[in-house]
């Protein structure tokens, strides 16, 4: 039989009272009801590892209650009371702390096992004053975060050394997960069209968060206002990186809108149909990702002779299937001829590997090769002072480009001669540089 | 008695500087309103927030949630958090009003020293609010 491992549901049921008291049953985010039982339970003036002790106490209480149906199983309709003296303190309508918010947002996909079960761990609790149970004392957190312990390190002092905690637990019914580390500047792809896709249609309904109107599928400047606009609404660190905690809310409140929407059969709209896209990358696709993925193609494949180094241009032609194919075959992955999220993830990898084992004599090549994300105005770095310099021995050169300081960010003027040389050489005038542009500008840096 | 914090005969009054001598932190409020699981904010929701101070009600702030059914930061006197309290910081309480089309509610919220307490409002859902394309 299949073991069925825990998903971290996207709602919970609470019934507001004891299980056979007359109360009503309300549905929300599972993440409001963890912040909420955590504003109930704790202070939030609490030591961090104490609240996040706490806090995995809590997440695994419920997802244990989930898991094992232990109210729907008795023939309720909920997953859980709002009863402390059942189950945990939920307080309809109660504030909640941004610090604890931010935490339960970092941690609420992971939860506590015991040694090799599948289940999360009943992780019983009590306040180690008042009361004391065979469970954590939430009082005796404090003291031991104050001694120096890790959240872990306290949970192990009352569940057991045999316990550790499960990460990254699938979320239920959201189509597309989170991609594994933050998406912020310069990075490109599925996620952050999936980023765009959603904000686009949350803005509808919140007009505070800034358009994004180019370079869809880059995360650029205009991105990165709308992600702190939206992080900023929703009570989130205004980072204006989409970690974990903003990702999965993005997701909630964009389902909410379009499930609003529903009500009125808005169904796609022409605008979201065409901006969704598959992500698997094919034989006669064509588009900046094709172009991106030639692009660490052929760095890998000069490196490496077990990768044909084939001509290639803007389309997925018969030369990119059998690249990809020899690329699928050296690194373990199905070997389809096709491209998908994990190729493209693994080529990325392989990619900055190969920037980061480059042999000694050929160092030199190094500076000349693209790193692995698009420069838009505001990044910052060594990737960009690089840039500028091929920039720079183009300006010397040509007097119609505007010209560059090489400074290392890129500003206004180094954005207004990436247009200018875009629109020379035909390329999509948006101020992006990518991998093609990059190779163009230090081809004729070369003169 | 009912008095706006920024009254002078209020700021001017004993039980003012008696209630600041025992209140020199500041913590801090934020208002969020929507309906339909945060699909829709809420604008325009009236929001007031108040405390009783030596039988007065004493009006701390008044205003109405932005575009975003946001109030950003509403700054509140609080007692200041020490080493010697920050395990069961002395607890302030306030009350908030809402009004919204007609409907009043109140809240009451544990404000501490230093520290962002959010209340989230979920207006009962109404969905003639908001853009539906």
């Amino acid at each position: 039989m299949a073991v069925r491992y825990p998903v971290i549901p996207n709602s919970i049921t609470v019934h507001l009272g004891e299980p056979d008291e007359a109360a009503r049953d309300i549905t929300i985010p599972f993440t409001d009801y963890i912040s909420n039982v955590a504003a109930s339970e704790i202070y939030p003036t609490w030591p961090r590892a104490s609240l996040e002790a706490n806090i995995y106490a809590i997440i695994s209480f419920a997802l244990n209650r989930v898991y094992n149906e232990w109210y729907r199983s008795k023939g309720y309709n909920f997953d859980i009371t709002s009863s402390p003296t059942f189950d945990q303190a939920y307080t309809l309508n109660r504030s909640t702390y941004e610090n604890i918010d931010d935490i339960v947002n970092d941690i609420f996909d992971n939860y506590v096992v015991k040694g090799n079960q599948v289940q999360p761990y009943f992780t019983r609790y009590c306040d180690g004053r008042k009361t004391t149970c065979d469970g954590l004392s939430q009082w005796g957190t404090v003291s031991l975060a104050n001694q120096g312990k890790s959240a872990l390190d306290i949970l192990k002092t009352y569940y057991g050394n045999d316990i550790s905690i499960k990460y990254d637990a699938p979320v239920g019914n959201v189509e597309e997960g989170y991609p594994g580390s933050p998406v912020g500047l310069g990075y490109a792809g599925n996620p952050v069209l999936a980023i765009q896709r959603d904000l686009r249609r949350i803005r509808k309904n919140y007009p505070a968060i800034p358009d994004i109107s180019g370079s869809l599928g880059i995360y650029d400047k205009e991105t990165e206002d709308a992600v702190k606009k939206f992080q900023e609404i929703f009570s989130l660190p205004i980072t204006g990186v989409v970690d974990k905690g903003t990702w999965y809310k993005i997701k909630y409140v964009y389902n909410s809108v379009k499930k609003l929407s529903d009500l009125y059969s808005e169904g796609l709209s022409e605008e979201e149909a065409t901006f969704l896209y598959t992500d698997l990358l094919k034989y006669g696709d064509t588009g900046i990702e094709v172009e991106y993925i030639h692009y660490f193609l052929d760095a890998i494949a000069f490196l490496d002779r077990d990768i044909p180094r084939l001509p290639t241009n803007s389309i997925y032609n018969n030369n990119t299937v059998t690249m990809v194919k020899a690329f699928q075959e050296k690194y373990g992955l199905p070997v389809t001829g096709e491209f998908d999220y994990t190729d493209w993830t693994v080529l990325k990898n392989a990619y900055r590997t190969i920037l980061k084992s480059f042999p000694l004599e050929y160092q030199e090549f190094v500076n000349d090769l693209y790193p692995d994300y698009f420069l838009v105005r505001g990044t910052v770095g060594n990737d960009v002072r690089r840039f500028q310099m091929f920039l720079y021995e183009i300006c010397r050169r040509d007097k119609s480009i505007p010209g560059v300081r090489v400074n290392g960010i890129f500003d206004e003027l180094t954005e207004k001669s990436v247009r200018k040389l875009q629109s020379d050489y035909g390329f999509d005038v948006n101020g992006v540089v990518g991998p093609l542009l990059w190779r163009k500008v230090v081809e004729l840096s070369r003169g | 008695m009912t008095y706006n914090i920024d009254d002078k005969e209020f700021l001017n009054s004993e039980l003012y500087k008696s209630f600041i001598n025992a209140n020199p932190g500041l913590g801090f409020l934020k208002i969020r309103a929507f309906a339909a699981s945060q699909a829709v904010p809420i604008s325009g929701l009236s929001v007031q927030v108040s405390k009783d101070i030596g039988g007065n009600k004493v009006i701390f702030f008044e205003g109405v949630t932005n575009e975003s059914g946001v109030i950003e930061r509403i700054s509140l006197p609080v007692p200041r958090m020490s080493s010697d309290n920050m395990m069961a910081p002395v607890i302030s309480t306030y009350d908030i009003s809402t009004i919204y089309e007609g409907e009043s509610r109140v809240y009451k919220v544990n404000v501490y020293d230093d520290i962002y307490v959010v209340q989230n409002i979920n207006v009962t859902p109404n969905i003639s609010y908001g853009v539906v394309d």
